[in-house]
């Protein structure tokens, strides 16, 4: 294992500690509920979308500070982002934390890069792409529960 | 009195550095480290002695074979059983459990039946009662618990009742460390003239079993966590039950005449034993069977009870700690499955991994337990015969800086 520090970063466990944009808005156009049944981790994202974009977003839930440090942090990058974009975002994202040594251009992913160490993580994995699962989902409007197995 | 330190020089895993650090190992419960000498025991088999049992006239199955009936008075010794022949090897505790509920379930289960179960039950001993009275259309039954983890017997009478055909019962929570008072629930059972399952999976390794005493009709448990190898496990069964039971896998060496026509099986216990058994597993759980009982059963857990109160009292001392199940000792098994303030135990298993400490992190394949009693999850250390109160002190320390590290401005 590498340095402790190389997972959690003091931004994500800032982000755990602080998250942002979190609570179940008035207003939603798109929802949905995430679910790690091995460790118990739920999310539920709400997103207002307006014309192909996204206008709010913000998510409930319980879990590590990988999860609830990651749905915090793409709350913060996918407002005000469109609907291709986002969606390119989060396959980066899932591209980044299941690839070693993953060399892509991470530009686009802004904050949500410091979760790169992740990858050598193999047990943390499923912990950082739940949000990013359940952001797709709502995204297009699935009406079941996402879940990481 | 246990000499956890010259028990420890034992283990050669132990010796190894996780993370620059020297590997603290609390996570028994899942499955224990192997001694030296249960290591041999495999590699002394298969370097001078490797055969198949019982129907080779070569002086290597005959030695083989021997070894394999050693095993098997062994654990009759273990769990006090006078007669070897109520022994029968499986994978494990889960094979165990699903060898009864195939066999004497199918067999003896209707639309009347009730089978009781309690809330603190592994899943190996959910789902398997899940499906069976799928199958017979019988009732599975729960007996409820406290808020503090122990079971609330106070309608016991009511949920075991005359059509109560089996209480399938753990004997001490993997989640939550309870023992149970089985030998009670056993003897309630026995009025309504239902058959008793013990899941011994978590006491026998930790404390003396008497299966003569507590006159349970089955008991299942793993070898992997009494310091033998993995794959190998033990059913034990009253013997009348044993021969009134159908067969369970068919095939090689369950048989006693084949013809093509029809079959008919082998005597107990290898009846239920069909194809080659586990040779290796089984002599190796017989060498871990001899270090237990050489260091005494009684001792281990008095050893246990020891460093587990060493624990506790300083766990308690950490603010918003939460410790779920009994507080009493005597109640308790060397395991403490906990939450602190801030800290998912997802994080917190990470964060020790990183001084080298290995604990459990989640549910513990007991969801249904940790959602009643109000938890997503819990971090559990459980405790062992090499593990020493110098660790137990890291561990306390590294806890608290968990809490500094996850929760700084």
């Amino acid at each position: 294992m590498n340095d402790l520090d190389d997972i959690y970063q003091e931004l994500i466990i800032d982000h755990n500690r602080r998250p942002r944009n979190f609570g179940e808005p008035a207003k939603s156009t798109n929802r949905a509920k995430g679910h790690n049944p091995l460790c118990g981790d739920e999310v539920e994202f709400f997103i207002d979308i307006n014309e192909n974009k996204i206008i709010n977003i913000q998510f409930i839930g319980i879990g590590c500070a990988i999860s609830k440090g990651s749905a915090s942090m793409f709350t913060e990058i996918l407002i005000n982002k469109t609907i291709k974009n986002a969606l390119q975002i989060t396959a980066t994202f899932k591209k980044m934390i299941t690839t070693h040594n993953f060399t892509e251009d991470l530009h686009e992913l802004d904050d949500l890069s410091l979760l790169s160490g992740i990858s050598s993580y193999p047990a943390r994995v499923k912990c950082a792409i739940l949000s990013s699962h359940t952001i797709e989902s709502a995204i297009k409007n699935e009406q079941n529960i996402i879940s990481t197995e | 009195m246990i000499d956890s330190e010259k028990i420890a020089s034992d283990f050669p895993i132990l010796k190894r550095k996780i993370n620059n650090n020297n590997l603290i190992y609390f996570d028994n419960a899942a499955t224990s480290q192997k001694p030296i000498q249960v290591i041999e025991s495999i590699t002394n088999f298969y370097t001078s002695t490797n055969a198949n049992i019982h129907r080779g006239v070569h002086t290597l199955s005959m030695e083989a074979t021997n070894l394999y009936d050693r095993a098997k008075e062994r654990v009759a010794e273990f769990i006090n059983s006078t007669d070897s022949e109520s022994i029968i090897f499986t994978r494990g505790t889960t094979e165990s459990i699903n060898l009864v509920a195939e066999t004497w379930g199918r067999a003896n289960l209707d639309e009347n039946s009730e089978i009781v179960i309690t809330e603190l039950e592994h899943h190996s001993n959910i789902v398997p009662w899940q499906e069976l009275i799928k199958e017979t259309n019988s009732k599975l039954k729960y007996i409820p618990i406290n808020n503090d983890g122990t079971l609330d017997l106070s309608n016991l009478d009511q949920i075991i009742n005359s059509n109560t055909k089996l209480v399938s019962i753990t004997h001490v929570s993997n989640g939550i460390g309870t023992i149970n008072n089985i030998k009670n629930i056993i003897k309630q059972a026995k009025d309504v003239g239902a058959i008793t399952l013990i899941d011994a999976a978590q006491s026998a390794p930790h404390m003396p079993i008497d299966v003569n005493d507590l006159e349970c009709d089955f008991l299942a448990f793993s070898g992997h966590k009494l310091l033998a190898p993995t794959g190998i496990g033990v059913l034990y069964g009253n013997k009348k039950l044993l021969e009134e039971m159908p067969a369970y896998q068919k095939g090689g060496d369950m048989i006693l005449e084949v013809t093509y026509q029809k079959s008919s099986w082998a005597d107990v216990p290898f009846k239920f034993e069909a194809g080659t058994p586990n040779i290796a597993g089984a002599i190796g759980l017989k060498s871990a069977i001899e270090y237990l009982m050489n260091l005494s059963m009684a001792e281990i857990r008095n050893h246990e009870i020891e460093i587990t109160e060493y624990a506790y009292e300083q766990m308690m001392n950490i603010n918003g700690i939460e410790i779920l199940g009994p507080e009493n000792i005597d109640e308790r098994a060397g395991l403490i499955s906990f939450n602190i303030p801030g800290v998912h135990p997802h994080d917190l298993g990470t964060f020790l991994d990183s001084k080298g400490i290995a604990i459990r992190t989640g549910h513990h394949c007991a969801m249904p337990l940790i959602k009643k009693l109000g938890s997503h999850s819990s971090a559990r250390a459980s405790f062992y015969i090499y593990n020493t109160k110098k660790e137990i002190d890291k561990f306390i320390t590294e806890i608290n800086n968990s809490m500094k590290y996850f929760n700084h401005v």
